[in-house]
């Protein structure tokens, strides 16, 4: 009984952490992103100061989950964060993107197009520059961003992992580290009980606390895969050797 | 050296949809290494020879060197079977021969 007392309350501070991210992002672009434009010197200063209050959101989003019970997280080897790199994560739940780009302050992210399209994230993300995944010129967009010293986060599967089923990388991240010639930063997020996956309803919350464990594993210099003489080659073996990181030290959810 | 192309009505070299189609086997055993008896014209570039949009970038370079026609990725994106890009070509080919 008291249990169940429990889950409910879970499900309802659940919703209303959902309602909160949305007025958060409808409040950033209605106030706060007007002030920041107005304010800055520059569209790179704009976009940085965007990203830091993103940022700074992203954190004290999740520190109210953590109040209201929702979860316990642990972050761990942040010193491995530092300058342009591409960071690389696995993708298990719906708030990985909470936590990484909420403690990679200066982040620059590919996202989804279809974040392009929700009018909720739409503001957020244009006012960030962050990337949008269908654009024609991506690759381009991305070595830009990079050589301005920015970090990179690219989810190299795409989308949320499928639950059950063993992931798969795509090769964009690969080619923006190879094309770019910087080093790419792993990083693992777990997640015990699962919660927020693919598939699942926001209400379907598990019967214990989640927590959450992101892990900055190690830096990758891919410079050792530009000896293959053909771009297709060293970019297949890169994704290839990354994918297989991921599997051997993550067990399939 | 001799070499056959047929002319049309108004005497302009038409490529055909065949040439262009050995063409693009051709660039696919050359740049990844795909066995050229595994491509028909209705084979999927990313479902069945794993070719990404980076690929198809590279692809396309290619076909600009060998064609002269450069293919707008716009289209491209629409393109999904080998049997599609080698109509998209074979329209720049068209285009091209009713301007001259």
């Amino acid at each position: 009984m008291r249990r169940g007392v429990r889950r409910t309350l879970r499900i309802l501070a659940t919703g209303f952490s959902f309602v909160i991210f949305g007025v958060t992002c409808i409040v950033l672009v209605v106030v706060i992103f007007p002030v920041v434009w107005m304010t800055s010197v520059s569209a790179e200063k704009r976009r940085l100061t965007s990203r830091r209050v993103i940022s700074f959101s992203f954190r004290s989003f999740s520190r109210m989950m953590y109040r209201l019970g929702l979860m316990t997280y642990d972050i761990r080897n942040l010193e491995q964060i530092k300058g342009g790199c591409v960071v690389i994560s696995n993708h298990p739940t719906l708030i990985d993107v909470v936590f990484l780009l909420g403690w990679i302050e200066n982040a620059s992210c590919i996202l989804k197009s279809a974040l392009f399209r929700n009018p909720v994230t739409l503001g957020p993300a244009t006012a960030a520059g962050y990337l949008n995944n269908d654009s024609t010129d991506l690759l381009s967009e991305c070595l830009h961003s990079l050589e301005n010293g920015f970090p990179l986060l690219v989810f190299p599967e795409g989308t949320r992992t499928r639950p059950g089923e063993k992931m798969s990388f795509r090769r964009g991240a690969a080619n923006i580290a190879l094309a770019g010639g910087t080093e790419i930063l792993l990083v693992t997020i777990t997640v015990d009980p699962v919660t927020l996956v693919k598939y699942q309803p926001w209400w379907a919350v598990p019967s214990r606390t989640p927590h959450y464990q992101i892990e900055f594993q190690e830096r990758w210099n891919a410079k050792s895969y530009l000896s293959d003489d053909r771009r297709s080659r060293q970019a297949r073996n890169l994704t290839h050797d990354l994918e297989q990181y991921y599997l051997n030290i993550l067990p399939v959810q | 050296m001799t070499y056959y192309q047929h002319k049309n009505q108004r005497g302009a070299h038409v490529t055909s949809q065949e040439q262009i189609f050995s063409q693009l086997v051709t660039i696919l055993e050359e740049l990844f290494e795909i066995d050229p008896s595994t491509v028909s014209m209705e084979t999927e570039f990313y479902e069945d020879l794993d070719i990404d949009s980076i690929d198809a970038v590279d692809m396309m370079v290619r076909v600009k060197e060998t064609s002269g026609h450069r293919l707008d990725p716009d289209v491209f994106k629409n393109v999904r079977t080998v049997g599609d890009c080698v109509s998209a070509i074979h329209a720049l080919y068209l285009e091209a021969d009713n301007e001259t």
